[in-house]
């Protein structure tokens, strides 16, 4: 299991904070209590969830674009014409879309108790 | 019956050619699909479809609102863990902890000479001494670009009105600190020069320094008291405060400052006890003299001021700031 210092440090390194943040949170680690180690722990692991769930949104987003994008590359006329037809698909896909995410948030949200109950073990 | 065709396919936002709030990757990807809508809209402006044009329009502006409402997303979570870690690092971290971050941030891996790192080893304690203990609970952006940013200030677009405020209160306070340490350990204008000469071949590319420096020689030059001083950096859109600049602006004579020709009275009312001390005074004003007929700041110049000015009149200005 990894010890919690590893925790940090491996956090900090995907962590969306400036640079000079990081030197001086990995130079105080020595120094500072098992509760404080356990405050910084959550505080980074919630901006990685965050950031992470941002991430994906972006990536489903793109997808949702890039499918269009081919299908215009192809046969625009097809797509309209599929459009007008499927207009709820659209919507619906982008709905799917904001679905998958809310999951996956929610899947974050259990991984940060795991960490949670990890740390505090 | 003619088609009317839009005009051309729109360019890329400026904030979408920026791309610093998400990962690279996925700023690539929005800007690849952008670039296969313009080839489509291009595609179909060919065959006159008005129809087709007006709905890759639509998915232009889809696409730049997911964009924008993703990076506003992302810069908020950012943002909010910055202030969390601020506030951690305030309330946690010892003088210990931010010495050793400064001296790592200025001088890297580079190998020092004893008197080298007897400079930085001083600065960098006097500069966390500031950070932690001043009453004022400074952002670490704003010391970050206080001491080892490479520009004069940061960028007005960068930061907030109490982050500029902030800036300029830390790097005054810093220079309050400096002097009673220099005062405390006797240490003299021609000791301290020798420091900051040792301090400046330390740090890498010396860019705290530099920017003060350049703040010292903005502070005295034609664009003294503009928004390009030290103070007019700070209060830029501050209006309460800059009427309160303006007031004593009137009562300086500016001119006569930066054309050199002002004399130990004109400068009373800005320092006020600089100037009842008549060789602190002297020192001060002679060295003003000299920065604006040179035109640059020496390290000398530097320490005359920090070491002559007296304390109290830079806590006035700090006071004006706040």
């Amino acid at each position: 299991m990894k010890s919690l210092e590893k925790v940090i440090t491996d956090l900090l390194q995907t962590s969306s904070l400036p640079e000079f943040y990081k030197t001086v949170l990995i130079n105080m680690l020595p120094s500072i209590s098992k509760l404080q180690k356990e405050e910084l722990a959550l505080m980074l692991a919630r901006d990685q969830a965050k950031q992470s769930e941002i991430n994906q949104r972006g990536e489903e987003i793109c997808k949702y674009y890039e499918t269009l994008a081919y299908r215009l590359e192809n046969d625009p006329n097809e797509l309209f014409t599929s459009m007008t037809r499927e207009e709820g698909n659209v919507k619906t896909s982008k709905t799917k879309d904001a679905s998958k995410a809310s999951l996956s948030s929610m899947k974050q949200k259990v991984d940060l108790q795991s960490l949670k109950d990890q740390i505090r073990k | 019956m003619g088609i009317e065709t839009p005009n051309n396919s729109p360019e890329q936002p400026s904030s979408f050619l920026s791309g610093s709030l998400i990962p690279k990757w996925l700023h690539e990807r929005f800007t690849g699909i952008w670039g296969r809508f313009s080839k489509a809209f291009d595609k179909a402006k060919e065959l006159k479809d008005g129809g087709v044009l007006s709905k890759i329009g639509t998915f232009f502006s889809e696409l730049f609102g997911d964009y924008q409402g993703l990076t506003k997303e992302s810069a908020e979570a950012k943002e909010k863990t910055a202030k969390e870690a601020t506030e951690f690092i305030n309330k946690n971290a010892t003088p210990d902890d931010v010495t050793k971050s400064l001296k790592e941030s200025m001088v890297g891996n580079k190998q020092l000479s004893p008197e080298e790192q007897t400079s930085v080893d001083m600065f960098s304690r006097i500069a966390s001494n500031t950070w932690l203990n001043a009453p004022e609970k400074y952002d670490v952006t704003i010391v970050t670009n206080s001491l080892l940013s490479d520009s004069p200030g940061v960028k007005p677009s960068d930061v907030s009105l109490d982050q500029k405020l902030s800036a300029a209160k830390f790097s005054l306070r810093f220079s309050v600190d400096l002097k009673k340490y220099c005062t405390t350990n006797n240490i003299s204008v021609d000791d301290l020069a020798k420091k900051l000469d040792t301090f400046e071949s330390a740090t890498s590319n010396g860019k705290g320094l530099k920017a003060l420096k350049l703040r010292i020689k903005l502070l005295f030059n034609a664009k003294s008291f503009s928004t390009s001083s030290v103070i007019g950096e700070a209060l830029s859109g501050n209006t309460g405060t800059l009427m309160k600049l303006n007031r004593l602006k009137s009562q300086v004579p500016v001119d006569k400052i930066k054309d050199g020709t002002a004399t130990k009275s004109d400068f009373s009312l800005i320092l006020p006890n600089t100037i009842s001390n008549d060789s602190a005074a002297t020192a001060v004003v002679d060295t003003i003299k000299s920065i604006i007929s040179k035109k640059s700041v020496s390290n000398k110049d530097l320490a005359t001021l920090l070491l002559n000015i007296d304390g109290r009149d830079i806590e006035k200005l700090i006071t004006f700031l706040s």
